[in-house]
């Protein structure tokens, strides 16, 4: 974990909220789901056949299809949930979300478990940086 | 010469730990040392060698969301590579660590136990079925 992620530190800017689990990634997590991971390879779901599952204009059309709506500003508003997706020098993509008070939420990988965590910068060094924030208004969150 | 046909050397019994430093030490506890690993049978060395592996890709890849990139890192591709005698060692990874080990496993079997499974537990469940005669012990 230190070595993937150096400026994460447990118990100050992240906390395991999970143990590995392979069951979902990270894309499906984003999206509220830990059953099934979200891609076209086998063992997956991808129910949309003419959306790639391993681009950002992809996993931005995934999202935009479960009621998020891409905006500039990945910092924390009352009321909506967000969804950030990193990109790294690989071309590997990462997507997170954000929780009723600010945290995000991350599942680390395919194999690793679920993480929340204070801001973005810390997942840098392996998820590389944010290349898309979108958002969704959530009323629930307000009562 | 031994029944196995290896030589013995004289000076496998002869203790090192009271003879003054020197370089050649180093080369007596190195060749020893060679000389026990190539003693191990073949699948003992061939295990070792995937667990390295196996150590390898989870070290460099865990944290990757893609199964693609994962799954054509060298040290899994290499894990392949050993053919049809990791079977049961990929099985037995598959049991007690999960993780994505269905396309080496359908890359080194031609098989595919689970041509409809709907999520990755399904298709763990169908590979450990379909070699519940064949996992390592």
């Amino acid at each position: 974990m230190a070595e993937c992620f150096p400026a994460l530190e447990e118990g100050v800017s992240f906390e395991f909220t999970s143990r590995v689990d392979f069951n979902y990634n990270c894309l499906s997590w984003a999206l509220g789901c830990d059953t099934v991971p979200f891609w076209k390879d086998k063992g997956g779901l991808w129910i949309w056949p003419d959306i790639a599952d391993d681009t950002v204009e992809g996993w931005i059309q995934v999202c935009e299809l479960h009621g998020f709506c891409q905006v500039q500003d990945p910092n924390f508003v009352v009321g909506f949930e967000k969804i950030a997706i990193l990109k790294n020098n690989d071309g590997e993509l990462h997507a997170c979300r954000s929780d009723r008070n600010g945290k995000w939420k991350s599942k680390l990988g395919v194999w690793g478990p679920d993480i929340d965590h204070d801001g973005l910068a810390g997942l840098e060094q392996s998820y590389g940086s944010v290349v898309k924030v979108l958002q969704k208004h959530r009323p629930d969150w307000l009562r | 010469m031994t029944s196995s046909g290896s030589r013995e050397c004289d000076m496998d019994f002869v203790g090192l730990d009271h003879v003054r430093p020197g370089p050649w030490i180093a080369a007596i506890r190195e060749s020893r040392a060679r000389r026990q690993q190539c003693a191990q049978p073949p699948t003992q060395r061939k295990y070792e060698r995937f667990k390295v592996l196996v150590d390898q890709w989870r070290h460099d890849t865990w944290y990757k969301s893609s199964i693609s990139r994962r799954i054509s890192h060298i040290a899994y591709l290499k894990i392949i590579g050993l053919g049809e005698e990791a079977v049961p060692w990929i099985l037995k990874e598959l049991r007690d660590e999960p993780d994505y080990w269905f396309a080496a496993l359908e890359a080194i079997t031609e098989v595919d136990p689970a041509p409809g499974a709907k999520n990755l537990g399904e298709l763990r469940d169908a590979w450990l079925e379909w070699g519940k005669d064949r996992i390592a012990r």
